[in-house]
């Protein structure tokens, strides 16, 4: 026999009284199987539409009340009492909030703006750290870094890893290692930079990750160095670069200008090691590293996973990864001191030296939206207060009718569930929107980020919690209150004015919370705006104006060394003599960039620092005219002139910053003085001049010791042409480009862009936290304004009468108005205060976070209170203005 | 006190109860109301209106035996009253007397047994 739809049944069910239910649904089941017999789905649909047809609401209405047919058997009401009691409840709180729609539409948007931020800032976290990595029982896997002696995980070597695969098969099934290198990835005659790893043979078997197509990589395939060209790529970048082809195993595409063999496509949910956030797009074997990593030292680069044996511990592998350690520090001659970090992937969300950073600042969005959520919270609890005052004598009847406490503090919170549905609603619309948004935000560095902010179950769930959290603290109060209420005084006199006075005194203290925690947000906003101010006008030692910033990147093509040099020659003799190049500055390196290079020294006479072999330091190798581009002077001896870069005299003669001068020879001149490159008397450089320090890391260190060489010292596999110009420099930047490819089409120039550019990613993170925190401050404030401009209305319609009597006797309108509004912002000073007070506590929690103010900005006090009074007063005006206009006369006469 | 006249929908729903003598309930009576008037009609509608007019007491209803084909559920049986009789015809001799010497261009279908 063929089954009605279960789920109509059970809404039936659901919706028709007992009275009616079993002859309604056995007449509907009886039409069904007739109908069955010839079409089955048609009698599904059509027992559907005779379910949904609007008929039975009509039906359930008509039965109401009515008296059990005879014969009908006892305990068929079973299951009727509490469901629809809570249906009733719901249909009511409907009617309740259709009845008010300009309450409803202010509640439900006043949440939305609470809910949205939490929405989107969840949704952010979520895709940055929350996302797992796609690796399988990642508590089993061990990532070894080597550790500084401050604590930073870094980079190690690969004797290391011949040490650990020796003698750390207790600990481990097997290790394999990574190191994460660019690549150029020409796709149809257009070459761009990839995010790559070069990896050991075993590194997908270690993950336990497998090939969505094709296959990863064999072991004879990492055997010997530079013999086999495969990689497997990333199922977003071939998705996104490749156009999906179905044909891609087996084909052919051009990395750093040679044919490599793509031999599989990764899983999706697999983005490679570099960070979850931060999709790898290749992998090729590490052996190929002669042809993709020539320059690089990998062998210093890597970093290990390994699997642990069942029932091995992270403690365990750590020991026995401490003895290698001890064994390499051994037959090392070095002075320096290797330490080794293990850290179980299960633990990592993003890197082990952000994930604290990055959590506290997580942390710190949340604590912001999550105080906009409260004063949206008590702006709806300060509403439902005054509804309930208003809906006084509705309660009481019910009481009065016998309804319970129960049953009425049920009815009210279903109405502040319904609320919070339909804010929690339109706040995760806006919330995915402006996550959507910030994605956008592209940083302004060329890394392929890879967010996926796509709605899924935790944020659902996230969303969920939060509106139902927002009921409960907005409902329980305004509820528990209205179940207070005395009946018979009720009944009697309307205007009863003991616990209308109470209400009142309520909600001021819900408007002055609300205000406490819009002057924090306000606070912290203005903090972080004066942060960005600081960061932006902060002296870097070189001048910041309007410039052409082009980055070449010959390293990544089929060119030889010789053949990189006349390369680079050639386009700085071009470009300098390009129409709208007043200056052009070249460099290995732009200062306040990511990424390092640095040289050891021995130099006679200054001992290196303790536990070191040598003095290290960074530098940049620059072209003679790059200093002046730059306008960084020079404090003592003189800048390079062409000379100093032709071959017979290159790696003569070098530049120091004042603060590496400082360092060497402190008090004494460092012009003159001999460093032995390498630690070898053959590669002696002199020191022909000391030049201004310039920030290089970031925008708050310290002057960093620096060294200048001339571009011919390694400077021509990747550098930076730098141009000042009277045109637009993107234009400029542009053209470049276009000269670079007319010398050579296969050259990979990887940036093209302006100083504005470079700098935007120094500065991006203040900016995103300034422009997130005036957000939400702003928020704050406007929800904390229509939680006033709600009180204070409410305050001069309960007061109409008092009001009629002072202008009857004689008060002036404008004096009346001074009152309200003086109410008003009386309660706005208390919760500043109290706003103030927490800013102290907090403030000085926040200096991790700022850039050149301090946590307890004197400026960001004071603007925060200001800021909230000024617009507040206006809050407070609006509806206290509607006083002076009472008629003494209908005032009187309507009590 | 006359009883309030049925509506054009009330006035169909008692007629088919009345044909159906017996047998009328939820199901046969729409499919009654069907055949003879060949619109289509919801259950929801039909059951709304058989329990105004119990309500109106032009009809009475009881509760039959549960049936295998109605997965075990009893049929709410229906039958006309007095009342529910004097209403429709109360309402035919009003329209009779309106439709006297009028041409009858689309005749009532015919009344079988």
């Amino acid at each position: 026999m063929p089954r009605s739809p279960r789920i109509a049944r059970i809404l039936l069910r659901l919706l028709l009284p007992a009275g009616v239910r079993d002859g309604f649904v056995g007449d509907l089941e009886e039409r069904f199987q007739r109908e069955a017999v010839d079409d089955p789905v048609r009698a599904r649909r059509s027992y559907w539409k005779d379910v949904l047809s609007p008929s039975i609401l009509r039906l359930r209405k008509e039965v109401r009340g009515m008296p059990l047919p005879p014969g009908t058997p006892p305990g068929s009401t079973r299951g009727d009492g509490r469901m629809t009691a809570l249906l009733a409840d719901l249909t009511f709180a409907l009617r309740m909030l259709a009845k008010a729609p300009a309450f409803t539409i202010v509640a439900v948007l006043s949440l939305a703006l609470g809910i949205g931020p939490n929405t989107a800032i969840f949704s952010l976290v979520d895709a940055a750290l929350l996302q797992d990595w796609g690796v399988p029982e990642p508590e089993e896997i061990v990532d070894v870094y080597s550790l500084t002696d401050d604590g930073q995980y870094f980079y190690t070597y690969y004797r290391v890893y011949e040490l650990i695969t020796e003698g750390a098969n207790d600990a481990f099934v097997d290790v394999a290692a990574s190191a994460q290198q660019t690549g150029n990835i020409d796709v149809g005659g257009e070459g761009r930079l990839a995010m790559g790893e070069l990896v050991t043979g075993n590194y997908f078997d270690v993950l336990g990750v497998q090939a969505a197509q094709g296959r990863t990589f064999l072991p004879e395939e990492d055997a010997t160095p530079g013999t086999h060209p495969v990689v497997v790529v990333s199922d977003r970048y071939w998705k996104t670069r490749l156009g999906a082809d179905p044909d891609v195993v087996g084909s052919d595409l051009r990395l750093n200008g040679r044919p490599y063999t793509v031999i599989g496509v990764a899983p999706e949910e697999f983005r490679g090691r570099i960070a979850p956030g931060l999709g790898t797009d290749f992998w090729a074997p590490i052996r190929m590293y002669p042809h993709l990593a020539p320059n690089q030292m990998t062998n210093g680069n890597l970093f290990f996973m390994g699997r642990l044996r069942n029932g091995v511990t992270t403690e365990r592998a750590r020991a026995i990864l401490d003895a290698i350690a001890a064994r390499y520090n051994e037959e090392s001659e070095s002075r320096s001191e290797l330490a080794i970090g293990a850290v179980n992937l299960g633990e990592v969300r993003l890197h082990p030296n952000f994930d604290g950073t990055i959590g506290a600042m997580a942390a710190l969005l949340f604590v912001a939206v999550g105080l906009v959520l409260l004063v949206a919270c008590v702006n709806l609890a300060s509403f439902l207060l005054a509804r309930a005052t208003d809906r006084r004598k509705e309660m009481a009847i019910r009481v009065a009718m016998g309804a319970g406490r129960g049953a009425i503090l049920r009815q009210l919170l279903v109405e502040a569930l319904v609320l919070a549905a339909l804010g929690g609603l339109v706040g995760l619309v806006l919330g995915m929107l402006a996550s959507r948004v910030l994605v956008g935000v592209e940083p302004p560095i060329d890394l392929p980020l890879d967010l996926d902010v796509g709605l899924n179950g935790r944020i659902l769930l996230f969303t969920g919690g939060a509106s139902l959290l927002a009921a409960l603290i907005f409902g329980l109060t305004p509820a528990l209150e209205a179940t207070r209420a005395p009946v018979a005084s009720t009944l009697r006199d309307e205007s009863g004015s003991s616990g209308g006075r109470r209400k009142g005194r309520a909600r001021g203290v819900l408007v002055a919370a609300q205000m406490a925690l819009s002057t924090v947000l306000l606070f912290g906003a203005a903090l972080f705006l004066r942060s960005l101010q600081a960061a932006t006008s902060l002296e870097v030692g070189f001048d910041t104006g309007p410039a052409a910033v082009v980055a070449v990147d010959p390293w990544a093509s089929e060119m030889s060394a010789d053949e990189q040099e006349i390369f680079a020659r050639d386009l700085i003799r071009r470009v300098a003599s390009m129409p709208g190049v007043e200056q052009l500055g070249v460099t290995s390196r732009m200062p306040l960039d990511l990424g390092t290079i640095n040289t050891t020294f021995l130099i006679p006479g200054v001992e290196p620092p303790p536990n070191a072999d040598r003095h290290v330091l960074e530098y940049a190798s620059i072209s003679p005219g790059y200093l002046a581009t730059m306008g960084i002077e020079v404090v003592e001896g003189r800048a390079f002139v062409d000379t100093d870069d032709e071959p017979e005299s290159a790696a003569r003669v070098a530049l120091l910053s004042r603060a590496a001068a400082e360092r060497f020879w402190p008090g004494e001149s460092a012009v003159g003085r001999v460093m032995h490159r390498g630690g070898d008397p053959e590669r002696a450089v002199t020191v022909v001049g000391v030049v201004g320090d310039a920030r290089i890391w970031s925008l708050t260190e310290a002057p960093r010791p620096y060294m200048y060489l001339p571009l011919s010292q390694g400077g021509f596999g990747r550098y930076f042409l730098v141009a000042r110009t009277p045109m637009a420099p993107p234009e400029l930047a542009a053209d470049i480009q276009v000269e670079a490819k007319q010398l050579r089409p296969d050259v990979l120039v990887s940036e093209v862009g302006t100083m504005d550019d470079h700098l935007g990613y120094i500065y991006f993170l203040p900016r995103m936290a300034a422009a997130m925190l005036t957000l939400v401050g702003i928020l704050a404030l406007i929800l904390a304004c229509i939680g006033l401009y709600g009180m204070v209305s409410y305050t001069v319609a309960r007061r109409t009468r008092e009001v009629g009597i002072r202008m009857a006797l004689g008060a002036e309108g404008g004096v009346v108005v001074g009152m309200v509004v003086k109410r008003g912002l009386t309660v706005v000073a208390i919760g500043g205060l109290l706003g103030i007070a927490a800013a102290f506590v907090l403030g000085s929690t926040l200096d991790r976070f700022l850039i050149g103010v301090a946590g307890l900005d004197p400026v960001a006090m004071l603007l925060a209170p200001l800021t909230l009074f000024g617009l507040s007063a206006i809050a407070a005006y609006l509806p206290a203005r509607r006083v002076s206009r009472v008629d003494p006369v209908e005032a009187l006469r309507a009590e | 006190m006359a009883p309030k006249r049925p509506s054009d929908f009330e006035q169909q729903v008692l007629l088919a109860v009345w044909r159906l003598e017996d047998g009328a309930y939820g199901a046969s009576v729409r499919d009654e109301l069907e055949a003879r008037t060949g619109s289509r009609v919801t259950q929801g509608a039909v059951y709304t209106t058989l329990i105004r007019l119990e309500k109106k007491a032009m009809l009475q209803s009881r509760l039959s035996d549960p049936t295998p084909v109605r997965g075990g559920r009893a049929k709410r049986l229906f039958s006309i009253t007095e009342r529910g009789r004097a209403g429709v015809l109360q309402v035919r001799r009003a329209m009779n007397r309106l439709w006297e010497g009028l041409p009858t261009a689309d005749p009532a279908p015919r009344e079988s047994g």
